[in-house]
């Protein structure tokens, strides 16, 4: 499949095209707006959301996605412009024109509120027993606007089946809102396109070719769309049981590996500024949970440079002196996800890839081998665990 | 599916492709001369539309789901579809569907088991003033009264 | 099939085949944007948008692209006259889409054909190959160097939501009929991002006349804010279904007489997503100022069961909506429960109350023409047949 740019997405959720200005001091280049009665200047083609951001007012969104390009479905992020019939997505207008903004009138308000609680009428389940609860997106929404009261009915019957046939990724459309975020994220961000919407009307549904199951069609489990999902309606699988059942039997030998990145961002959940790293802490945790060693991934890490680099370096001979034929450049196998993408996608390229293991996966190779010898231990009897930053990790 | 059969499809898309060019504004054309010839749109027609045309099979599906006229699943040789509108539906629409359910033996949304006729409604065909106003394949009939549509049906081969 | 219709003083006037190309071809672009101007014609689909606006807007936008799209996805219910107009009158659309063509200078015009009219691709196909033979298409039109100009047609699916201009072009470029967000407008960018004009039939074949009798002409017949003649869909309870040719600015209660409408309830106005006028109100005026339609007039007689129809409007909108947006997924479905509720007597008035909220919430907020039409008939029936409605209706005969 080739790659067409910046244009798999669908388009009617493409990036506007309003030629922005490159230096908005320029004349024309930027457009005085009235942003709850207060005058402000922005660049021309600013959208109504970045401008009220820009000028700290805060407008509610929830199909809206920095990373991603325009969507305008959700309704929630609407404000009042004057003049206009109607009220306009704040996410999907570009200002080109001095134009008169009310973020938070009465029709504004109720209308938010109606779109609110249209999606809890459909959006399954309670929210104490969702994984999401507190960190859900709709329920903020819902707690910051008052709707409480289910105005418009509200479903327990779970509508669609729980998807949880794919190694990393657990769809559950009971839960989805419709936002269209994780088919952006697909399509565009990844330009993996394994989601879209189908049917039509109330009947629409985010599904996969032929409505297979996750693990059946070419996903690559790179959970990007789990990173924008707004609600529970996609996850990654919890395998804490098995570790607990592994580090409560008294057979089994449970030893876990930790990568950088997951030492670092561990902190954002305890309340610390980004980019703290808590090593030492998250070992301590992890040797009372119960694990019998703690390793570093950093290790197998080095042990992964060592061979990617003597890989590149025989390929490198083999091409120059040798004058063979050999695929280079060499592309870094370390990543699962990304593994799967070359295969499905590019599949002529597949020599170019390292033949190394990633680090995560030399480790486990090294735990049931040179560890196990070292401390006496019957491989068998190991169960290894790994804390990492991806979850196509898990394929 | 067979490979020769297989190998048919392919040979189908890649002949509409030349007619109607490969870029995605030809996907609708090309599902609807695909639609006409084979009363769906099957699995692996999608697949190669997606090929040809660049992009990815869930896409092909999306928009085949979108529209009423184009599906995936097989229907009979001919599909016969009652306005259930509004003027229609007022001017005797029950009685006609009743007629027809009754002669062929089988309920809106479903095919008859020699696989001639799939029943369906559909929405305002544009025919009001002179309703009931049934559609078989692409042809209109107008004021259809239960022995009308009878009439209609027999003529189907 | 047969065509009752009216004929009326300005679309279904003597007019010849070609007759307006020939002229337009010795004109100036200004002059036929002024031509307009002076007609004050307005979109004939239902939004009244002013036509000679949105042509200025595409012929002055700086493109080398430009495209001429023709709404025949005429997918309303009650609404018919594209039927009537591409059947009998193609010359009148053709041309006007040439004449299009010319004012903006766009190479290439479509025809988006609604699926259930494929019965007539043949004969529109047809038609256009002639109109090449006599050089009306193709290169060189009437003898104008470098006037190139052709049409082709293309066929919608079965989705009443591509009738809005934007799904419309999603769907031809090969997507979901799912409207876009405006601004940007087709004016600037539309179809394959480049500046498009999407005009109804009936809007195409008034130019056509303009080009040949003038602006002032044609702003002589109707009323002010409301110029011209408009072509009403009339089906229902009547003798006389069909399609008229009347002057803007008729009153429904005269339109009722002519058609020969009896013990007349009530009369829907602008199709399913247009409004429901009660007896008491059928002295309202059709034109814009007024009671705006894209030509659809449904006539209910005193037998009819309102529940009954607002029902199948309902029903018609959970299944037409596209779905992108949520006031117009989830929103008809709460108003269809609603009407279910009244027909079973499940209902309260305050959750009818809050219904009617909800539906005036829809109409600003959902995304495109549907979804901000769709409450409209809830709205209006619950309003204006509260009585018959609210007691026991739900049992009424049908």
């Amino acid at each position: 499949m080739q790659n067409k740019g910046n244009h798999r997405a669908p388009i009617s959720q493409k990036p506007l095209v309003i030629e922005k200005p490159k230096d908005p001091s320029f004349i024309g280049g930027s457009v005085s707006v009235e942003i709850n009665e207060k005058k402000v200047s922005v660049p021309l083609g600013t959208t109504i959301l970045d401008a009220c951001k820009q000028n700290g007012i805060t407008v509610p969104t929830l199909c809206h996605h920095e990373d991603l390009c325009v969507a305008g479905v959700c309704r929630v992020c609407v404000v009042e412009v004057e003049g206009m019939r109607t009220l306009q997505a704040s996410c999907a207008f570009p200002i080109t024109a001095p134009i008169k903004i009310k973020t938070s009138t009465p029709m504004v308000r109720k209308a938010r509120r109606h779109i609110i609680d249209l999606m809890l009428s459909e959006h399954c389940g309670e929210c104490y027993s969702c994984f999401r609860n507190g960190k859900c997106e709709l329920q903020n929404l819902a707690k910051e606007y008052g709707v409480d009261n289910y105005t418009f009915g509200h479903t327990n019957q779970p509508k669609y089946e729980i998807d949880n046939s794919s190694y990393s990724v657990v769809r559950d459309q009971n839960k989805c809102v419709l936002c269209k975020r994780c088919v952006r994220t697909c399509i565009d961000l990844q330009e993996v396109g394994v989601l879209e919407a189908v049917e039509r009307g109330h009947n629409t549904r985010i599904s996969t070719f032929l409505d297979k199951p996750l693990l059946d069609v070419i996903c690559i489990n790179c959970g990007q769309c789990i990173n924008r999902c707004p609600t529970a309606a996609l996850r990654a699988n919890d395998p804490s049981d098995e570790i607990w059942a592994a580090i409560d039997d008294p057979k089994k030998h449970v030893v876990i590996q930790t990568a950088p990145s997951p030492r670092a961002a561990i902190c954002e959940e305890f309340g610390l500024e980004a980019g703290h790293s808590l090593t030492k802490e998250l070992n301590t945790a992890l040797r009372r949970i119960g694990f019998d060693r703690v390793f570093d991934t950093n290790t197998t890490a080095d042990l992964t440079i060592f061979e990617e680099g003597t890989e590149l370096i025989i390929r490198l001979y083999k091409a120059l002196v040798k004058k063979e034929n050999v695929a280079l450049p060499q592309f870094t196998s370390c990543s699962p996800g990304w593994v799967k993408f070359l295969e499905h996608y590019y599949p002529d390229y597949v020599d170019n890839l390292s033949s190394a293991k990633s680090p995560q996966q030399m480790f486990g190779a090294l735990i049931k081998t040179f560890y196990a010898e070292k401390a006496g231990v019957n491989p068998e009897d190991i169960v290894s665990v790994a804390v990492m930053p991806c979850s196509a990790k898990k394929f | 599916m067979l490979v020769l059969e297989k190998n048919a499809m392919t040979e189908e898309i890649e002949e509409l492709v030349k007619k109607y060019g490969n870029s995605r504004s030809s996907l609708l054309p090309i599902l609807q001369d695909i639609q006409r010839k084979h009363k769906n749109v099957s699995d692996f027609a999608q697949q190669e539309v997606a090929r040809v045309l660049d992009i990815h099979p869930v896409e092909v599906y999306s928009v085949i789901s979108f529209y009423s006229f184009l599906n995936t699943k097989p229907k009979g040789r001919n599909i016969v579809r009652l306005c259930q509108t509004i003027t229609c539906d007022l001017s005797g629409k029950a009685s006609v569907a009743k007629a027809i359910e009754r002669e062929l033996g089988i309920k809106f949304g479903e095919t008859t088991k020699d696989n001639k006729i799939t029943l369906e409604y559909v929405n305002c065909l544009g025919m009001c003033d002179q309703g009931p106003a049934l559609l078989v394949n692409e042809r209109v009939y107008a004021k259809v009264s239960p022995e009308k549509a009878i009439q209609i049906l027999n003529e189907i081969k | 099939m047969e065509n009752k219709k009216r004929k009326g003083a300005v679309i279904f006037s003597p007019y010849k085949k070609g007759e307006a190309i020939k002229k337009v071809v010795e004109l100036k672009r200004e002059d036929v944007l002024f031509e307009l101007r002076e007609s004050k014609l307005k979109g004939r689909g239902c939004a009244g948008f002013p036509t000679a606006t949105k042509w200025t807007l595409v012929a002055a936008a700086s493109s080398q692209e430009k495209y001429i799209v023709c709404n025949a996805d005429e997918g309303e219910p009650g609404t018919f006259k594209d039927r009537v107009l591409l059947l009998e009158y193609p010359e009148l659309v053709f041309d006007g889409m040439v004449i299009a063509g010319y004012t903006i200078g766009a190479k290439t015009g479509i025809l988006y054909l609604r699926g259930e009219y494929e019965y007539m691709l043949k004969s529109l196909e047809d038609y256009l190959e002639s109109m090449r033979k006599e050089k009306l298409l193709g290169k060189n039109i009437a003898g104008k160097e470098g006037f190139d100009f052709d049409i082709i047609i293309r066929l919608g699916s079965g989705a009443y939501v591509c009738g809005e201009e934007t799904a419309l072009i999603e769907s031809l470029e090969g997507n979901r009929g799912e409207a876009r967000n405006r601004p940007p407008y087709p004016v600037n960018t539309g179809f394959m991002g480049k500046p498009t004009t999407v005009n109804n039939v009936e809007t195409f074949a008034a130019v056509s006349h303009i080009v040949v009798k003038g602006g002032t002409w044609y702003r002589k017949h109707g009323t002010d804010k409301s110029t011209g003649s408009k072509l009403f869909s009339v089906s229902g309870d009547c003798e006389r279904p069909g399609v008229y040719e009347l002057p803007w600015g008729i009153k429904v209660s005269e339109l009722l007489e002519i058609v020969g409408a009896k013990d007349t309830k009530a009369v829907q106005v602008g199709g399913a997503s247009g409004i429901c006028i009660p007896k008491s109100q059928f002295d309202r005026i059709l034109g814009y100022e007024d009671a705006a339609t894209g030509g659809s007039i449904m006539i209910f007689n005193e037998s009819r069961n309102m529940l009954h129809i607002l029902k199948n409007f309902m029903e018609f909108f959970v299944e037409e909506s596209c779905g992108q947006c949520t006031p117009c997924r989830i929103g008809n479905v709460k108003l269809l429960e609603g009407v279910e509720m009244l027909e079973n007597g499940t209902y309260t008035f305050g959750y009818m109350n809050q219904l009617k909220e909800l539906g005036k919430s829809m109409q600003i907020a959902s995304k495109c023409g549907l979804g901000q039409s769709s409450p409209n008939a809830f709205i209006s029936i619950l309003e204006n047949f509260k009585e018959e409605i609210f007691n026991g209706g739900g049992n009424h005969a049908k």
